[in-house]
């Protein structure tokens, strides 16, 4: 199956608590409908926890890209506990650090600048899902 | 945690517009429609062991929203010796209401209106829990 070789699992935090981990959310799906969609499949956190069969198979068969919202990086601890093989991690706190004008406005609706911030962070992704696929072929 | 509470939970699911619809109905329920009667649990949270969502499940009642067949959030409640005592399904309430919602990333008008329906449903349910 060359998708097992070819694509980059790409595992968002999913988590309920923060406005990041909903900027978390749009950056995957930033990165799986619209930059990436030949190179990514999508890892559905909870569903990895529910034993879902074609979640434990993406995390067997592929590389995983993190993107956690915050410093308690559930999601890396998620796939790590599943035998992922990480080969990037990306934390939506750390890009904000960066855009500081980029304030979403709640969990529940990011807004126009919590939407850009996603964008921005799903670029980020973007490039790191090249260099695990372009480093997978040496 | 003396107060009695119900825990809501959503499936967060990544792959359908209904796992958006679960955590939608999830933050309208716990912000606005029974702010003080429930506190809203992070299953990635939960798994990580961070925070106090293990304790919070083990110690309310729970209302689990589930977004497709897979049942995710029921299964990680229940691993987590959970007191289920509400579910909703909510593919069964797109059929009941005929509200069908857009896609995953914006679901659209009718499915801000099956949001509000099914928080609706839930706000019930946790009245009736607390009874």
């Amino acid at each position: 199956m060359s998708e097992k070789k070819n694509k980059v699992a790409v595992a968002v935090c999913t988590g309920m608590d923060q406005a990041l981990a909903t900027v978390a959310r749009y950056a995957g799906y930033h990165v799986l409908e619209k930059l990436r969609p030949d190179t990514t499949v999508l890892l559905c956190t909870p569903a990895l926890l529910g034993g879902v069969q074609e979640d434990i198979d993406f995390v067997k068969n592929n590389p995983a890209l993190i993107i956690d919202g915050c410093e308690e990086r559930c999601c890396e601890k998620i796939v790590k506990n599943s035998n992922g093989k990480i080969q990037g991690i990306i934390n939506v706190k750390d890009v904000l650090k960066g855009h500081s004008d980029l304030q979403p406005e709640s969990r529940v609706k990011l807004g126009p600048k919590g939407m850009k911030l996603a964008e921005i962070v799903g670029e980020i992704a973007a490039k790191r899902v090249d260099e695990i696929l372009e480093a997978g072929k040496a | 945690m003396s107060e009695k509470k119900v825990a809501i939970v959503a499936c967060t699911g990544m792959g359908k517009a209904l796992g958006t619809v679960a955590r939608q109905v999830a933050y309208k329920v716990v912000e606005e429609l029974r702010p003080e009667k429930t506190v809203l649990i992070c299953i990635p949270s939960m798994a990580a062991n961070v925070g106090e969502y293990k304790d919070q499940v083990k110690n309310y009642p729970s209302i689990i929203l589930d977004g497709c067949v897979e049942r995710c959030a029921t299964k990680v409640i229940s691993e987590n010796n959970g007191t289920i005592r509400g579910r909703v399904f909510l593919p069964q309430l797109v059929k009941k209401y005929g509200l069908k919602p857009g896609p995953r990333t914006d679901i659209g008008p009718e499915g801000e209106q099956l949001v509000a329906k099914i928080a609706e449903e839930v706000a019930d349910q946790v009245d009736s829990l607390l009874q």
